[in-house]
């Protein structure tokens, strides 16, 4: 649940304190910083029971909405002038919401009709693909990616 | 529902229901015995594994050339440990059935990693032991049935694994459960359950076998789904560490002051009476609230907010206990303390230490003995104690800190030691005795 970082945000894997019981060490010297993820064992599943549970507001775009989009590598980008189209590549309207939301250059929507907390719910109940594999482009470059963008700092 | 984690504070009115939800798990084997096999194939059996992580597997496992789907895959989640091809630290897999939720902790066995062990095993409720069938009871599975009993998981499972190997042999299996007994009975392992599986196979994993009719009991994810834990906490003696003191002196509640914290032990009511430790200043539990309203009881391990009739001098590190079981606040601890750094504990080195709510400093009076982590015996009077080192140790402390011995409570009988140069966790202590 805690993660340590250097003077530069680092994160090394190998010098994870290790966590005992729930006796945190929060312990830390001038220049360097704790990242606490206390919802880090929860399933996206678990984060949208409870946003519905507790009836929170979240942002339109995880909604299903008409977007104008295009297709790569079998997934559905906004088209923007960000992302440039190449041969083959057509624009067209989709009804879609966002699973995570992240640049929308390499975070792909996917195709629902859910515009309800319930109906999002049932969706992710329902669904056979991990969020990371349908909708982030960056995590499909390597196996490990979203573990080196920790080790930068990126999270 | 309830997600893991969550603050559960009131949303069930009976003790103990809310939390047999949740399982957590502590497996360790060594790299051969199909550890990481099982925990895919639970994983996979149970329907937990999405199409686009199956098909990652398949194809990394085409490249591999394992021959068939491997399994294990699932399992290894970071850079280092796939590259190794061994489990580094702790890795805590999540899944769910419609019965529970589940953590599993998975360490390697190997006895250079007894720390990563300890840690896993310091919050588990249950703890899988894997044996290959093939081997028999080694050196390493009676290490793992001692880690078990001295973090006190109350619950062990033995999985025979590899059966196929051995022609689905009842003999072997029954050989197996005899000679662990001699194991565990002297490490006084209450809850031992045996199950003969093929991790590989699927054989008594989620689907119960066709190999093996001789055996009758429940599969390994049956057995994990219905193990009674919510009775594994100390309800009797009353232990509720402040985290917190809330006074927020508002408009709307001027005078509201309430200590926050979650339950150690026991059951709390309002109308009870307490006695704050280490002070020693009696008082009776005026209302319990949680983040919404009043409660009627509170038990482990419920967060709450305690209000407290008389205006005390209460603060964090204090801790309310019923005057009839309380403890004689202390100074000075036997524990026994697993050591995790590479600097070994000395006599007469200094620590911080960290007890429930309480930090405090201490220094090691004497190591009484190490345990041979190969026989398991205790050497006496040690020089010190090194990396992955289990030993007991006499402490002094800077502060009166209320304590429990580990057997009687986890909560309140364990401590963490910290390096104060380094900041870095380097020990941590299950108190075997106080004062």
């Amino acid at each position: 649940m805690l993660s340590f970082r250097d003077d530069f945000g680092q994160w090394d894997p190998k010098a994870q304190r290790p966590e005992l019981w729930s006796l945190y060490n929060g312990r830390i010297r001038q220049g360097e910083h704790v990242r606490v993820f206390p919802l880090s064992n929860w399933t996206e599943l678990d984060v949208w029971r409870y946003i519905a549970e507790e009836r929170l507001e979240v942002p339109t775009i995880y909604f299903a909405h008409e977007r104008e989009v295009f297709e790569r590598d079998g997934m559905l980008y906004a088209h923007s002038p960000y992302v440039e189209l190449v041969d083959g590549e057509e624009p067209f309207e989709a009804t879609v919401r966002y699973r995570t939301v992240g640049d929308m250059t390499c975070t792909g929507g996917v195709r629902s009709r859910a515009t309800s907390l319930r109906e999002v719910v049932a969706e992710i109940a329902a669904t056979r693909i991990t969020e990371r594999g349908e909708t982030r482009a960056d995590d499909r470059v390597t196996e490990a990616a979203m573990e080196d963008r920790k080790r930068e700092g990126y999270f | 529902m309830t997600p893991p984690g969550a603050a559960t504070n009131g949303k069930a009115t009976a003790a103990h229901t809310h939390t047999s939800e949740l399982l957590r798990f502590a497996t360790a084997g060594s790299v051969d015995d199909g550890k990481s096999t099982l925990i895919g194939r639970l994983l996979f059996d149970s329907k937990q594994v999405f199409a686009d992580q199956l098909a990652h597997v398949e194809a990394v496992s085409e490249r591999r050339g394992d021959g068939y789907v491997n399994l294990a895959l699932l399992t290894d989640g970071l850079r280092a440990e796939r590259e190794q091809g061994i489990t580094i630290d702790v890795a805590y897999r999540y899944f769910a059935t419609p019965k529970r939720k589940f953590i599993i902790a998975d360490t390697p066995g190997h006895e250079q990693y007894t720390r990563n062990m300890v840690t896993g095993a310091s919050t588990a409720d249950l703890s899988l032991v894997l044996i290959d069938a093939r081997k028999g009871v080694i050196e390493q599975s009676k290490r793992h049935a001692y880690i078990a009993s001295l973090l006190g998981i109350p619950h062990l499972v033995v999985c025979v694994n590899k059966m196929d190997l051995v022609g689905w042999d009842e003999e072997v299996f029954e050989q197996i459960v005899e000679d662990f007994a001699d194991v565990s009975a002297p490490l006084g392992l209450r809850d031992v359950t045996f199950i003969p599986i093929s991790a590989l196979l699927g054989d008594n994993v989620v689907e119960r076998s066709e190999e093996m009719p001789w055996y009758q009991g429940p599969t390994l994810l049956h057995h994990l789904e219905h193990v009674h834990i919510a009775s594994d906490r100390n309800f009797a003696d009353v232990r509720f560490p402040v985290q917190w003191v809330i006074r927020p002196q508002s408009l709307e509640h001027p005078d509201y002051r309430g200590y926050a914290g979650r339950v150690a032990g026991g059951v709390l009511r309002p109308g009870d009476e307490v006695v704050v430790l280490p002070g020693g200043r009696r008082t009776r539990i005026a209302a319990i609230d949680d983040h919404e309203r009043a409660l009627g009881e509170a038990c482990p391990p419920m967060s709450v907010t305690v209000r407290l009739a008389d205006d005390l001098d209460v603060g964090r590190g204090d801790v309310l206990c019923r005057p009839e079981d309380a403890p004689e606040p202390t100074r000075r601890l036997e524990a026994d303390v697993c050591w995790m750094a590479d600097a070994p504990l000395r006599p007469r080195g200094r620590y911080a230490l960290k007890h429930t709510t309480r930090s405090a400093r201490a220094v090691v009076d004497a190591i009484e003995h190490r345990v041979d982590v190969h026989s398991l015996r205790p050497e006496p009077n040690p020089a010190e104690l090194a990396l992955n080192d289990i030993g007991r140790v006499h402490l002094g402390t800077s502060e009166r800190l209320v304590a429990d011995p580990y057997a009687r409570n986890r909560t309140t009988g364990s401590f963490i030691l910290i390096d104060e140069a380094t900041n870095d966790t380097v020990g941590a202590g299950m108190i075997v005795a106080t004062g």
